[in-house]
């Protein structure tokens, strides 16, 4: 059966559903209702572009009918898109990724704009979407559920790639009753002297490092030391990077692209609901978790058997 | 920041994007010595069948056997004519058969467009797979709907004449999760010159000119593959056929040039596999499979031993105007059901425990032949024509048998501290023909540092032995021996992972081995002919190390070194044929966005001759391979352009030593330079 046809069925199937229904209680996502939403996202190569095409299954899953597309050059014109999109008679764009954002702030004046996929720090401008980085709320729950006696987090970041973030982790910190320790620093050399100094002073089963998605992390130098310190004094890290966990660290949060997608379309959903106020940038809550059982098994935590489950990611694989 | 740059920094890397987004899993890491070749590392290295896939796996040779070129694959030096030491497997059911316990003598290459990965683990595996695990363990992978996503199209063509297509699709259908592959491929072979065979020696004997040497092997064929996987939910239906066909007899099946002789084979599979990971409860992975497997050796065009002309003496006038013609065939059928599960319930154990049986039926032995051997000479003499001797146990070559084996294993996985994992497991099996076997294996697996591991392992395989040494009858080279015991192997191994970057991972392993029981055809006392015995003994140690490192986000270095040193036992010297050295070498560089340039080297030194063969040592060889690759043109084209043995090196393999000298003295030919262009579609 084609993907059309399939299209068809369900369309078909909801119908008889809204009519045996009366029509009641569909809400906004009712077929008559489906608002005509596109998508803008990069024209990138593989395997960058599944995660597109992922959040934009997602998007379709939750609008229940298929959206326009619009992959973007790189050197695409603003003024084309437009055009199109005007003369398809589109409510609501979704802008995936960072290549679309200039021409998404442009057109928030003709549609409803969501933005997501693209690192971009909650707050400040007058956007509506859902920011690549993960709510550290969600991190910091994943945090005590793998190791419950975790008391304290350790985060050297970088002062002007991650400021934006340490209010909302310090909320996060002490809605679960732990405590963070914060420190900015300016380069990679201060990062390394600060890693150098706090390291010695972390105790096993009460602190935990996390790695910031940001250049104080380099991979050559302060990575391995990092690592090879914390297994030495068997401290939990974690890490906003997915590479970090094969490396060592014990879990990172990555995108649930799919879910990620559903959430936009909700989003999209509710904007247009709404009117045109923005509803501003939220972190990212649908995530997946990746695991080093290694690391698990060096720190006693015996995850394998306990939450195996809960696990999207294993490493290394068994 | 562009949108690339921004995913890389969230995900670390392309590989880990396609594990995040399911395009491909994480590699599971058994307590083995295993190596992973992906379907990205077939296509970078411009393999087109299975043995250039395995030529690059540390510790691990393809050598040749005259019969077909059929491959040897020799495992730190285990090294035997037939090769039955090594289990091969698709999708973990063994595809070796029981007339000799390897692939088939009409094996005839294995193409690779189905191929999702290969799993190679050296050393014994019998504690797991049982039989003929002995080696290593050969285990394909085939690809799935993930794997496909949608349709591809391709075709190759290139030197000898060589032409194959492929067309791959999968996709969801109506609930079920469908892949289906199918795959053709036509060649002439490659048709280096064979300077002296078994003929020239005996027409150098009796006077004859029958010899068609000098003159090129035989390596055509014609291949078809299909494969179809059905899966939906815990269920899971598996089907293939490998149809060989016009298949040459190489440098002959008794070592004398035979450019007419044809064989083909089928080979068809099916298997109904049940994976429940969450069967009574999260704790219990449970699996059950049930799997039927059919194999055929048929002959297609009368096979000659010996060339038209051959004479022996034996009657008056010449004895074979028309040859040595035999023309052997059999059929096999193998019936097989397992369960097995792992439970996870216990605080600091992975248990794993299964069982199964195995039903091998060598049903049906056909003969046409025109000649007989006399036992007093072990020559062939004129059988007064062509005769099918099928069902005639006085002339046939082998006697139909059938085999059954039952089994039972536990593995425990305890972690005993927190950087400290034991691996004990036994199998048992028994034999309807020759008894039981109970076989163990221990893995001390130590997380010595966080980019560290230690291991040290022991296991002791079996291999039964196959139907052609139990029962070959009517030929006096190679009469078989019901009462015949499994050869043995017991190895130890030591070996470091280490990964002190991100960008470098190295491996050595350090290994020590001692076969047992090998069973060769020696001479029966008081006879003149050569029976079956458990007669030989080797041992061997060596090592092999690793190292694979991403220099650049666009350059990629791969490159192993592997040593061996095997000893005959019965003679003290030196076990011969496998190379004491080897090293392989791959650079693979993205020059432009979508263009990947591939060049690997293969050096292969020291292959000593066997005691007894007192040719002079065999020359090293290195071959220089280069693939040039083009993807994403159009969005949907990929194109690829390989030339392979670049610097046309003459490089042989050892032909078999024999009495009172080799019968194929100048060694096997490999191919020259070739060339092939390759073009696929996707959608």
């Amino acid at each position: 059966m084609t993907a059309e046809k399939i299209r068809n069925c369900r369309q078909y199937f909801f119908l008889l559903v809204w009519l045996f229904l009366g029509g009641a209680g569909m809400g906004p996502v009712a077929l008559a209702d489906s608002p005509a939403i596109a998508v803008i996202y990069p024209d990138i190569r593989e395997p960058y572009q599944s995660i597109f095409l992922k959040i934009i299954k997602g998007i379709e899953d939750k609008i229940k009918k298929t959206v326009k597309l619009y992959p973007l050059k790189k050197n695409y014109d603003p003024e084309v898109i437009k055009y199109h999109l005007r003369k398809a008679r589109i409510q609501g764009v979704i802008v995936l990724g960072s290549r679309g954002l200039s021409a998404a702030k442009d057109l928030q004046s003709m549609f409803h704009v969501v933005i997501g996929a693209v690192l971009i720090s909650p707050g400040g401008e007058n956007l509506t979407g859902i920011s690549l980085t993960p709510d550290p709320e969600i991190i910091f729950q994943k945090l005590l559920k793998i190791d419950p006696g975790i008391k304290q987090i350790t985060l050297i970041y970088n002062q002007d790639q991650t400021e934006w973030l340490i209010d909302r982790a310090v909320k996060a910190a002490r809605f679960y009753g732990i405590g963070i320790n914060t420190f900015s620093v300016k380069n990679i050399r201060e990062a390394a002297a600060l890693y150098r100094d706090i390291l010695p002073l972390l105790k096993e089963g009460k602190d935990a490092i996390w790695l910031p998605q940001d250049s104080t992390i380099d991979e050559q130098a302060i990575l391995p030391l990092i690592l090879q310190k914390a297994w030495e004094q068997n401290l939990v890290v974690f890490s906003s990077n997915l590479a970090h966990i094969p490396r060592g660290a014990l879990f990172a949060l990555y995108p649930d692209n799919e879910r990620m997608g559903q959430s936009l379309a909700d989003l999209m959903l509710k904007k247009i609901t709404n009117g045109r106020e923005s509803l501003g940038i939220s972190p990212l809550r649908d995530l997946l978790i990746a695991v080093n059982t290694r690391t698990a098994d060096h720190l006693g935590l015996n995850l394998m058997n306990r939450m195996k489950q809960d696990f999207d990611l294993i490493f290394p694989a068994r | 920041m562009d949108d690339e740059e921004a995913l890389l920094n969230l995900y670390g890397g392309e590989e880990m994007i396609s594990l995040a987004t399911g395009n491909s899993k994480p590699i599971s890491r058994a307590p083995a010595i295993a190596t992973v070749i992906t379907a990205e590392d077939i296509k970078e290295i411009g393999a087109t069948d299975l043995d250039q896939v395995l030529e690059t796996v540390p510790g691990l040779h393809v050598a040749r056997n005259p019969s077909g070129y059929n491959p040897i694959y020799t495992f730190r030096g285990i090294f035997s004519q037939f090769n039955p030491q090594v289990l091969m497997l698709i999708n973990g059911i063994p595809i070796t058969n029981l007339f000799f316990g390897n692939r088939h003598q009409i094996w005839g290459g294995m193409p690779v467009q189905s191929i999702a990965r290969v799993e190679v683990i050296r050393g014994p595996g019998s504690a797991i797979y049982g039989a003929d695990a002995f080696a290593g363990v050969i285990n394909i992978i085939t690809k799935t709907k993930e794997d496909i996503g949608g349709t591809e199209i391709g075709g190759r063509a290139g030197s000898f004449n060589s032409w194959n297509g492929w067309a791959l699709h999968g996709d969801n259908w109506g609930g079920f999760d469908v892949a289906v592959m199918l795959e053709y491929g036509d060649t002439d072979g490659q048709r280096r010159i064979i300077n002296a065979d078994a003929q020239t020696f005996f027409d150098s004997q009796f006077g004859t000119e029958a010899s068609l040497a000098p003159g090129p092997v035989n390596l055509q064929r014609e291949n078809i593959d299909a494969r179809l996987d059905i899966s939906r939910e815990h269920w899971r239906l598996r089907a293939g056929l490998q149809r060989r066909s016009n298949f040459g007899t190489g440098a002959g099946v008794a070592q004398a040039l035979d450019p007419n002789g044809r064989f083909a084979s089928n080979r068809w599979n099916v298997d109904l596999t049940y994976h429940n990971p969450t069967f009574f409860s999260e704790n219990w992975d449970v699996m059950a499979q049930a799997s039927y497997f059919n194999t055929s050796q048929e002959v297609e065009h009368d096979v000659r031993l010996f060339p038209p002309g051959a004479d022996f003496n034996s009657s008056p006038g010449i004895d074979f105007p028309q040859g040595v013609i035999g023309n052997p065939e059999v059929f096999e059928r193998h019936a097989r059901f397992k369960t097995s599960a792992f439970y996870t319930g216990f605080e600091r154990h992975q248990i794993r425990v299964g069982a199964g049986m195995r039903y091998g039926d060598l049903y049906d032995v056909k003969e046409v032949k025109n000649y007989e051997f006399d036992f007093k000479t072990g020559l062939p003499r004129p059988l007064g024509g062509l005769r099918d001797v099928t069902g005639n146990l006085s002339q046939v070559f082998l006697r139909e048998r059938d085999r059954k084996n039952y089994y039972a294993f536990l593995q425990d996985v305890w972690n005993f501290a927190n950087d400290w994992e034991f691996t004990a497991g036994v199998r048992y099996d028994h034999f309807s023909d020759f008894g039981d076997t109970i076989n163990p294996r221990l893995a001390l697996v130590w997380a010595t540092r966080y980019d560290l591991t230690t291991k040290l392992l022991y296991g002791r395989a079996f291999r039964a032995p196959s139907f052609a040494e139990l029962f070959n009858i009517n030929n006096p080279v190679a009469i078989g021996n019901p009462n015949l015991d499994p050869e043995t192997i017991e190895t130890v191994e030591l070996a470091f992972d280490y990964r002190p970057t991100n960008a470098l991972h190295l491996a050595l392993s350090l290994f020590h081995y001692r076969w047992d029981d090998i069973i060769q055809f020696v001479p029966d006392p008081g006879t003149s002919v050569n029976v079956a015995k458990n007669a030989g003994k080797q041992k061997g140690l060596g090592l092999e190390l690793e190292a694979d490192w991403a220099l650049t986000s666009t350059f990629h270095l791969l490159g192993n070194y592997a040593f061996q040193h095997s000893t005959d036992e019965k003679t003290g010297k030196n076990a011969g044929y496998a190379p004491q050295h080897q090293i392989y070498l791959r650079g693979s560089w993205e020059f432009l966005p979508h263009w990947r340039l591939t060049p690997q080297l293969n050096w292969v030194i020291d292959r000593a001759r066997p005691a007894g063969d007192n040719r002079p040592a065999i020359n090293n060889y290195s071959i220089f391979d280069l693939t040039l690759r083009r993807t994403a043109i159009k969005k949907h084209w990929e194109a690829a352009f390989s030339v392979r043995n670049l610097f046309d090196n003459d490089a042989r393999e050892p032909s078999p030593a024999g009495n009172p000298s080799a019968l194929i003295p100048n060694d096997l030919p490999l191919s020259g330079r070739s060339f092939f262009g390759e073009i696929r579609f996707r959608f």
